[in-house]
């Protein structure tokens, strides 16, 4: 039987110059689901550094992207990591979209696919992996959002 | 910063529309298995895409395997793809194209000696696959963090204007995809 889902489960909106965002109780607002999705509007730039459950563990994280600018590609990767590294390019604005698989499954760990363009500085996608089975209850974005860039998280039952 | 946890909305939409996006099946294996089937699809075409998103992993003894999807259990040299990969360890983007091949892509999938409890991710779309006016394409977006260093994407085309019914996913190198392996397949409604 076919069953709605792509649900909105939290939206953050910044009001101010912040430094460090947070979605938190996934593990409630999230309960039911399979995945997640984060999508990442941005004003500003869109660097994104993401860390799950305020994990800082050097090594808890591993990622590779690629991008391309237009005008030339590049890849690279970010290995033995403090946090995952969707973009690692300063776009003048854009919209990174986040997948989380599995996100509350207790036998892997966690990986993670993205997306991320701005029509003025580029293209990039990305993959990566958090090297621990503990479910996700928590999403942070570390790096500094101004007024107007929204935060969505999606679930989607699987 | 506000946050506004709802738990629901896309099911009815904010206009007021009907959902768009349904999971039709998840199978995750409790063991393992040579491959993975969705067999039922002539019955969802209400639909007009159909998307697989995954966490796969196969028995491989090597780091990294690779999927090898077909539909309609079509293994003829029937199928094209491109691919763009991004080769973190090198430092580069590449792109290749292969035609008179027996499968949609060519995506990496874990292998049994990569990281342990380490699968990979997979998101693969399916267009139109139930209008019988076009041939068939596929999407994927994929990619292994720590042993291949890749992120890619894919695009396959079968040449058959048939109605897909089926969807066959297997490993090309191992024999089996191993337990915990899950895909769950959804379907997008059309106009």
């Amino acid at each position: 039987m076919a069953t709605p889902t792509y649900d909105l489960l939290a939206t953050v909106t910044i009001t101010t110059t912040t430094s460090g965002t947070t979605i938190s109780n996934i593990d409630t607002i999230g309960a039911g689901y399979r995945d997640l999705v984060l999508v990442l509007s941005s004003t500003d730039n869109c660097v994104v550094y993401i860390r799950l459950n305020s994990d800082s563990t050097v090594g808890a994280y591993s990622s590779v992207n690629a991008e391309g600018t237009g005008s030339a590609t590049s890849s690279n990767t970010g290995p033995n990591s403090t946090r995952f590294t969707p973009t690692s390019s300063v776009y003048g604005g854009g919209t990174n979209i986040i997948q989380f698989f599995d996100f509350s499954q207790t036998d892997k760990h966690k990986s993670m696919l993205s997306r991320a363009g701005s029509s003025a500085n580029g293209v990039n996608m990305a993959t990566g992996r958090w090297a621990n089975t503990a479910a996700v209850t928590s999403i942070t974005d570390l790096s500094t959002r101004n007024a107007g860039d929204t935060f969505h998280l999606y679930g989607i039952a699987g | 910063m506000s946050l506004i946890p709802f738990g629901f909305w896309a099911a009815s939409g904010a206009g007021g529309g009907v959902a768009a996006y349904d999971l039709l099946e998840t199978t995750t294996l409790t063991s393992s298995a040579s491959s993975v089937t969705f067999s039922g699809l002539g019955s969802y075409s209400d639909y007009a895409h159909l998307q697989v998103r995954a966490v796969l992993r196969s028995n491989y003894a090597g780091s990294s395997d690779v999927l090898h999807a077909y539909v309609n259990g079509d293994t003829g040299n029937n199928y094209a793809r491109h691919n763009l990969t991004g080769r973190g360890s090198q430092g580069d983007v590449i792109s290749g194209s292969s035609t008179s091949q027996q499968y949609f892509g060519r995506p990496s999938i874990k292998g049994a000696g990569g990281v342990a409890n380490s699968y990979m991710p997979l998101i693969f779309d399916l267009l139109d696959f139930s209008n019988t006016s076009k041939n068939s394409t596929a999407r994927m977006i994929a990619g292994d963090a720590e042993n291949s260093e890749t992120v890619e994407m894919h695009s396959g085309l079968w040449l058959n204007t048939d109605a897909i019914t089926s969807l066959t996913m297997t490993g090309a190198f191992g024999t089996a995809l191993v337990t915990g392996s899950r895909l769950s397949i959804y379907g997008i409604k059309g106009a």
